[in-house]
């Protein structure tokens, strides 16, 4: 398929390690040591700015990754075959492409429902579920979301989990306090819209913006981390 | 192809039907992977007769042991994602009772749409 054509990821970063039948596509780990995932999502998130990572541009595998997810949203695009679309052809733009990148980076699978039972969820889908939980707190923005098995052991696991998710609040004195909302929030929706046990929620506040809009970059949030 | 193929075959349509109508599963898991990415998959390709839907797979560890059933499913975004897992669990054992009684159904939500 043309999908390949020059974009293909110089050696694949899952080596024989990956041994299990059914643990086939947790985190891809690209030659240089960066998780597949977080390039992506820096890229989705304009870090690929120079001054910010240099590394993202230099690196043969992570700009190979990220033209492979560029070819994908060009072809996206291009499906339309030109036509000026009558309706807004970016929703539905921003649909399919989110079924193909959790067709493509799934993740793990995370338990649903009782330690018995044999039922799982795809990582990539609960923190797609858990990240929109956490933005109906208003002004906060959802950014890296991560869940792992809360207790280690056999795998895959089927103990309740431990979310690390990482937002960005407006500036308000009650940074703990809408840490707290966020936390329910994505306990909350774990519960009611997927069925997944939740061991622990860590809310980690990674920027603070100005409420006012003034000034869009934030400022620092040193301060702000939730442990 | 074998008779266990063509067994193995019947029973992955069995339950990708009985899947599919489960109130809440938009679809099986697509299997856009496999498009993308043909060369990332090992071993031969599959006879294009007969191919077992995308989103179901189906085995058994010997010719006598029970079947091992893989559903993977792309659910509604306003479902209860365990409460469909747990409706299509029960809806393919059900399909299942007759031609492959004791299969182990194991069910996955890969998305939600």
């Amino acid at each position: 398929m043309a999908m390949n054509s020059g974009a293909e990821l110089p050696g694949s970063g899952t080596g024989p390690g990956s041994g299990g039948a059914d643990v086939p596509a947790e985190d891809e780990r690209l030659a240089c040591g960066r998780m597949l995932s977080e390039v992506w999502e820096a890229w989705e998130d304009g870090a690929d700015d120079p001054a910010r990572d240099p590394h993202l541009r230099a690196c043969p595998h992570c700009s190979a990754a990220v033209r492979q997810l560029d070819l994908l949203g060009a072809a996206v695009r291009e499906a339309g075959g030109g036509r000026e679309p009558e309706w807004d052809a970016g929703a539905l733009t921003e649909r399919v492409m989110d079924v193909v990148r959790l067709e493509l980076r799934p993740g793990r699978p995370l338990p649903l429902g009782e330690r018995e039972e044999d039922l799982w969820v795809r990582e990539a889908m609960a923190a797609k579920a858990l990240r929109a939980a956490a933005e109906t707190v208003p002004g906060v923005r959802a950014g890296s979301c991560r869940i792992r098995p809360a207790e280690s052991g056999g795998s895959p696991s089927r103990g309740p989990v431990r979310v690390r998710l990482e937002v960005v609040v407006p500036l308000t004195p009650r940074l703990r306090d809408l840490a707290e909302e966020v936390r329910r929030r994505v306990r909350g929706a774990a519960d009611d819209a997927l069925g997944l046990p939740v061991d622990h929620v860590d809310v980690h506040i990674t920027d603070v913006t100005d409420p006012a809009g003034a000034d869009p970059g934030g400022v620092g949030a040193e301060e702000g981390n939730q442990p | 192809m074998t008779t266990a193929a063509t067994e193995r075959d019947a029973l992955a349509g069995t339950v990708a039907r009985a899947a599919a109508d489960v109130p809440g599963v938009a679809f099986l898991r697509p299997g856009l992977a496999d498009l993308f990415r043909p060369s990332a998959r090992t071993g031969p390709p599959r006879a294009a007769a007969g191919r077992a839907p995308a989103g179901v797979r189906v085995s058994r560890a010997s010719a006598t042991g029970p079947w091992e059933v893989d559903v993977q499913i792309v659910v509604h975004r306003d479902r209860h994602a365990l409460t469909v897992a747990r409706t299509v669990r029960d809806a393919v054992t059900t399909a299942l009772s007759a031609t492959a009684p004791g299969a182990q159904v194991t069910v996955t939500v890969t998305n939600a749409v």
